[in-house]
């Protein structure tokens, strides 16, 4: 499914730590946006609309 | 080519070595927000990640964060992350805090509405046939002033990522400069989609946005033909002076019998300017369209278009059960707002900026799930078309029906769909 959405791999980092007194559980995660590539019609992106830029697909 | 393309981060050194600069601290362009969870967002680049609340609290507390005080490797490659994506910069000093409204109060109803797309104005200095706004330069209708700046106040609070201005040409609003001259000051980011006639290199310059879409609907006979003459070689200059700029650019091309084919031609040009994002569509019988619908090609040759030379990034993922418009919604002239500019009859009116205001406007969304579809509940290509557009299935009959264009972009034939291509 992820090739459909993203055409690159999630990125993220999940760690626990400390800074000043605290401990911290600090986790991230990079959000891929839809992709329609060139010739490819099995995507989400394609469900587009022009005048917003495709963002009435979300 | 980079030219028009997504912009990309230089590569930096190593962020602890460089001793000139002590301090991290986050770069301006990025802003923490809440949506369905916490997250940064970069206008800049249009990247959402998402956080804890852990690392909400963090950030919070720690926008300007001295290297000295970083003594754990797990804190290191933390903030080495941060850094390689572009959410932190080097600083000779630290920051003052600015405020970022995350508290309950200001979350926003789920789904969240992240884009919205404002009509400034239905002045344009073109009057092209496709036109379903019926936007010329005899029109004079405006949003006024006072509303832009609730509008962007009120997105802003809501935790809203992106505002599309459009029109008519956005360049026609009377207001347009003074507009610009604001948009810095907000956490939102801001795209223009436009003719492109009128982006001298000045304008070009002077612009405060992140992204401008320019149409461009044929070479330039056909295009002329639908949008007037002589506005082909504007419009490409406009692109041109946006490139020499160093601005973000895509392409939106309507699909007619002019221009149907002349798609290699197009793709040749736009690639010659390093534009890497085409939005292209069939126009929907809507405004001046109604009028001139016989310039329509059928549903087969536009989705075969739209599959073969459509290529652009849209919005950030997200799993809702809705179809189309599960985050956006739309403001007209007038301050009403709609779930799209298409779907703007009463009955579909969400409330109006200066009476009920944007979020209570968003809380009365009639979302349409996806469970709603009943004629397209055993289709296999559902979970990702989510039904197409709700306003073309509507032309077609049924706004809880199929779109029969997305229908034909996944190869599924019409006739054994028994979609009645006759519209109303």
């Amino acid at each position: 499914m992820d090739k459909y959405k993203t055409g690159r791999p999630k990125k993220g980092l999940d760690v626990y730590t400390g800074f000043g007194d605290t401990t911290y559980h600090l986790k991230i995660e990079k959000i891929p946006t839809e992709v329609k590539a060139k010739g490819v019609s099995s995507q989400p992106w394609i469900r587009l609309f022009c005048k917003s830029r495709g963002m009435c697909s979300a | 080519m980079a030219e028009g393309s997504l912009k990309e981060r230089p590569k930096e050194r190593d962020p602890f070595g460089d001793k000139s600069f002590p301090c991290f601290v986050l770069n301006p362009s990025c802003s923490l927000k809440y949506i369905e969870y916490p997250c940064i967002y970069d206008k800049e680049r249009d990247n959402l990640f998402r956080i804890n609340e852990d690392t909400l609290n963090f950030l919070m507390k720690h926008q300007s964060i001295p290297k000295s005080s970083v003594t754990s490797p797990e804190m290191e490659k933390f903030l080495r992350f941060l850094f390689s994506e572009g959410l932190l910069l080097n600083s000779r000093k630290k920051v003052r805090e600015r405020k970022f409204l995350v508290e309950e109060k200001y979350r926003p109803a789920i789904p969240s509405l992240r884009y919205l797309l404002v009509h400034l104005t239905l002045r344009c200095n073109l009057r092209c046939r496709h036109c379903y706004a019926d936007a010329s330069p005899q029109n004079s209708t405006d949003i006024p002033f006072s509303m832009i700046n609730s509008i962007f106040n009120q997105m802003e609070e809501m935790q809203g990522l992106i505002v599309l201005l459009s029109g008519g040409e956005p360049l026609c609003y009377p207001h347009f400069w003074k507009m610009n001259d604001i948009l810095p000051s907000y956490n939102l980011r801001f795209e223009i989609l436009s003719n492109g006639t009128m982006i001298n290199k000045n304008a070009a310059k002077r612009l405060n946005v992140h992204h401008v879409q320019v149409s461009i609907d044929g070479m330039e006979k056909s295009h002329d033909f639908m949008r007037g003459r002589g506005s082909f070689k504007k419009a490409i200059e406009g692109i041109e002076n946006l490139i020499g700029a160093d601005m973000e650019v895509s392409v939106s091309t309507m699909i007619h019998k002019k221009n149907v084919n002349e798609f290699d031609d197009i793709e040749r040009m736009i690639e010659g300017y390093g534009i890497n994002q085409w939005i292209i569509n069939q126009p929907s019988v809507f405004g001046r369209w109604k009028d001139n619908s016989r310039l329509s090609v059928s549903l087969e040759t536009a989705a075969d278009i739209m599959r073969r030379y459509s290529r652009a990034r849209g919005p950030h993922e997200s799993k809702t059960n809705f179809t189309c418009g599960s985050h956006i919604c739309t403001v007209l002239t007038d301050g009403k707002v709609f779930p799209c500019p298409f779907l703007n009859e009463n009955d579909m009116l969400m409330g109006t900026i200066r009476d009920t205001g944007l979020r209570k406007a968003w809380k009365n969304r009639k979302g349409i799930s996806i469970a709603d579809l009943e004629e397209c509940s055993s289709c296999e290509f559902l979970e990702k078309c989510r039904g197409g557009c709700r306003f073309r299935a509507k032309e077609y009959g049924n706004v809880c029906g199929r779109d029969p264009v997305v229908c034909s972009v996944y190869n599924k034939s019409l006739n054994k769909l028994n979609v009645n291509i006759k519209k109303k």
